[in-house]
């Protein structure tokens, strides 16, 4: 079967100014500055409620269920997305760090190891807690949480190419 | 910039994590949206369509019960979908190559990694709005084309059984169009981008020595 075109529909364009900026005007960043500034004080509150929850179920816990795992990912992946929104790069780097473990070895086959997830989420409390500290060491902390991740891969799977474990 | 350019869009918002919504919320007020709707997964995000067809939507990846890539799957394919032509913003945690393709091929328009900035949403918004892309049909795959750009130098390989057609016109074509002139070296050219002009269903090489050995 050829592929059959339909012709891109113009309608929005015309329910828009015709003067549409391509990029977001100052007047409009200014106005979401100050509305996003307004919502951050009870996001960054759910930020904190939410490690202390997944703290709360991996400390002193020797090993997670897969069920453990599963509230875990959910949660670091909302936080994630949520930590990097509101200006707080290093939870958002780190809790991007403990997804991608927890998939990652998923998806090798390997089960993730609850201390290896122990550290990720006592290092995202400890910089979540932190305002003042500094990126490099933030970043130093992620890039050391990802080559971990790698280890491990590399541990449990000696013979997959080391270019699919990055 | 006009006041209230965005008035007149319908938006809705698929998200599951209040926060993000009300984060969304904030930013998409600010940029003079008035129509949003909000929905906290995609089988709510489905039902609502019927009540609140909206121009574009922003949609989550993960999401319980029916994820992201479901729900656009089901927008683009479901015979009682709404308006299976809406445009479709995905913003996503997921970094990785294979949730951009599998994105692109349950027929995203747009994808936006988090975290979310205002900048990166708004660019996002206008294209859909002001670069719509056109649809493609097939047996696989109903959703906006996913070639982005025509390159007069592609050599293949070529999927579509319309390729020559669509990509730049074969030799005879162009010949036929008046698109060709002759140069002092005996090389026909395409007359505005200065750019030979060959049969592109054939290797560029190939193509080019036939050519070449047919002047």
């Amino acid at each position: 079967m050829s592929p059959t075109f339909l012709k891109p529909d113009r309608r929005l364009s015309l329910l828009v100014s015709p003067d549409l900026a391509v990029t977001l005007p100052d007047q409009m960043q200014r106005r979401i500055d100050t509305a996003l500034a307004a919502l951050q004080p009870s996001i960054i509150e759910e930020v904190h409620q939410r490690i202390a929850e997944i703290y709360g179920q991996v400390n002193g816990a020797s090993d997670l269920s897969d069920r453990d795992l599963d509230t875990i990912h959910a949660h670091a992946h909302e936080l994630r997305g949520i930590c990097g929104t509101v200006g707080m790069p290093v939870p958002g780097g780190i809790a991007d760090a403990l997804c991608a473990y927890i998939e990652d070895l998923r998806a090798s086959g390997l089960f993730p190891r609850a201390n290896i997830v122990w550290l990720h989420i006592t290092s995202l409390k400890r910089a979540a807690e932190e305002d003042d500290a500094a990126p490099a060491i933030g970043t130093y902390l992620i890039d050391s949480l990802r080559a971990l991740r790698t280890k491990e891969l590399k541990a449990g799977m000696p013979d997959a190419d080391p270019q699919d474990q990055e | 910039m006009s006041e209230h350019s965005f008035s007149r869009i319908h938006l809705l918002v698929v998200e599951d994590n209040m926060f993000m919504r009300n984060l969304y919320s904030a930013i998409l007020r600010a940029m003079e949206f008035e129509q949003i709707q909000m929905a906290s997964d995609g089988s709510e995000a489905f039902e609502l369509m019927r009540d609140f067809p909206p121009d574009i939507i922003i949609t989550d990846a993960a999401m319980q019960p029916l994820d992201g890539f479901d729900f656009v799957r089901l927008v683009r394919t479901a015979r009682d979908s709404p308006n299976p032509l809406v445009p479709i913003i995905m913003v996503t945690g997921y970094h990785n190559r294979a949730s951009v393709e599998r994105a692109r091929d349950v027929g995203v328009n747009e994808y936006l990694a988090k975290p979310v900035t205002p900048a990166g949403l708004y660019s996002h918004i206008v294209q859909v709005i002001t670069k719509p892309r056109p649809f493609v049909r097939t047996n696989s795959y109903f959703g906006p084309d996913r070639r982005r750009r025509m390159s007069s130098n592609y050599a293949g390989p070529y999927r579509r059984a319309a390729d020559a057609q669509i990509g730049p016109p074969t030799y005879r074509q162009a010949q036929a169009r008046g698109l060709l002139k002759l140069r002092p070296h005996g090389l026909f050219a395409d007359r505005h981008a200065h750019d030979r002009v060959i049969d592109a269903r054939k290797p560029r090489r190939t193509a080019l020595l036939e050519w070449e050995a047919g002047q």
